[in-house]
């Protein structure tokens, strides 16, 4: 079939398409958001397949980049996680525990948020995450998976075990809870 | 910037980015022994292993390490712990179950199509 005869007979169908449509809007419009709930749903879920499986994650060592987490409650694998508290993230990179860490996302240049918004973030003292590259202090002491320890006696840190026996396992509680993993001494 | 004034003390490659947050720059965390804040915000700590280390080696010997503190201070200690996670399965590791059950769901759609 030419081109000349494809677009009149294309042209022709949709001007059927529109009639069709026009004449029973309901189903029409039934018919146009269960199209858009579709591929809405589609696009999501292609975006959560990639970002799983086929884009790399955005670092040079991606496989080496690892998140470092807080548990409490009993057992492994059923222990609630949360982010760590400045004082364990003190501790941590002060034993050499942590790589690195030590930027701060730096919410009032952030293009995704309005300015007004961004300021009210960081007026929460919210910190965003602390990029494994980013960091400008070098590494000290042990990486974990070394199975070596600090220099002896640098692993302690004393007059910071304040914590609350017996505390909820909420955020609220972390503000005196000691950084137990740099207050140890090998 | 925001009348704070600031030092440059490097340039990042073009394009860096952390995952979910597109930034023009970004400042130290500032944060050290002398001057934790009095507020307690959460802190997402990133690592990086050493060349040949597996996470897995790195999470067994963080799990030993709260064993160790327990003993030491069990009234403040006992219940907490410390986990070591994956970039990759810390962001999109909840999603997994969905994306396995909308993908069972659709190999259960073409089966009944056929």
């Amino acid at each position: 079939m030419r081109l000349s005869e494809t677009v009149p007979s294309l042209l022709a169908e949709a001007r059927l398409a529109a009639r069709r449509l026009r004449r029973r809007p309901a189903r029409s419009l039934a018919i146009v958001v269960v199209h858009a709930l579709g591929i809405g749903a589609a696009v999501a879920l292609f975006g959560l397949w990639s970002a799983l499986f086929l884009r790399p994650l955005p670092f040079p060592t991606p496989t080496a980049s690892v998140s470092v987490l807080v548990t409490h409650g009993p057992g492994t694998g059923t222990a609630a996680e949360y982010s760590a508290s400045p004082i364990d993230f003190v501790a941590w990179r002060g034993a050499g525990a942590v790589v690195r860490g030590g930027g701060r996302h730096h919410a009032s240049r952030d293009r995704s948020l309005g300015r007004r918004r961004a300021r009210e973030r960081v007026g929460r003292g919210r910190l965003g995450v602390a990029p494994a590259h980013a960091g400008s202090r070098p590494l000290l002491g042990r990486t974990f998976g070394e199975g070596r320890g600090p220099p002896a006696g640098s692993g302690r840190c004393s007059g910071t075990t304040s914590g609350r026996a017996g505390s909820p396992p909420t955020r609220r509680s972390w503000d005196g809870r000691s950084a137990w993993t740099a207050c140890r001494t090998r | 910037m925001d009348g704070v004034p600031h030092e440059v003390i490097g340039v990042l490659r073009p394009g860096f980015t952390t995952l979910f947050q597109r930034s023009d720059l970004f400042v130290p965390l500032g944060i050290h022994a002398g001057n934790l804040p009095a507020r307690a915000p959460a802190i997402a700590t990133t690592a990086r292993l050493r060349p040949a280390c597996r996470w897995r080696a790195a999470l067994g010997e963080a799990g030993r390490d709260p064993g160790r503190a327990h003993a030491e201070s069990p009234d403040t200690h006992t219940g907490w712990g410390l986990r070591i996670k994956p970039m990759r399965e810390q962001y999109f590791g909840p999603r997994r179950a969905a994306l396995a059950a909308s993908r069972r769901s659709g190999h259960a759609a073409r089966h009944l199509a056929a």
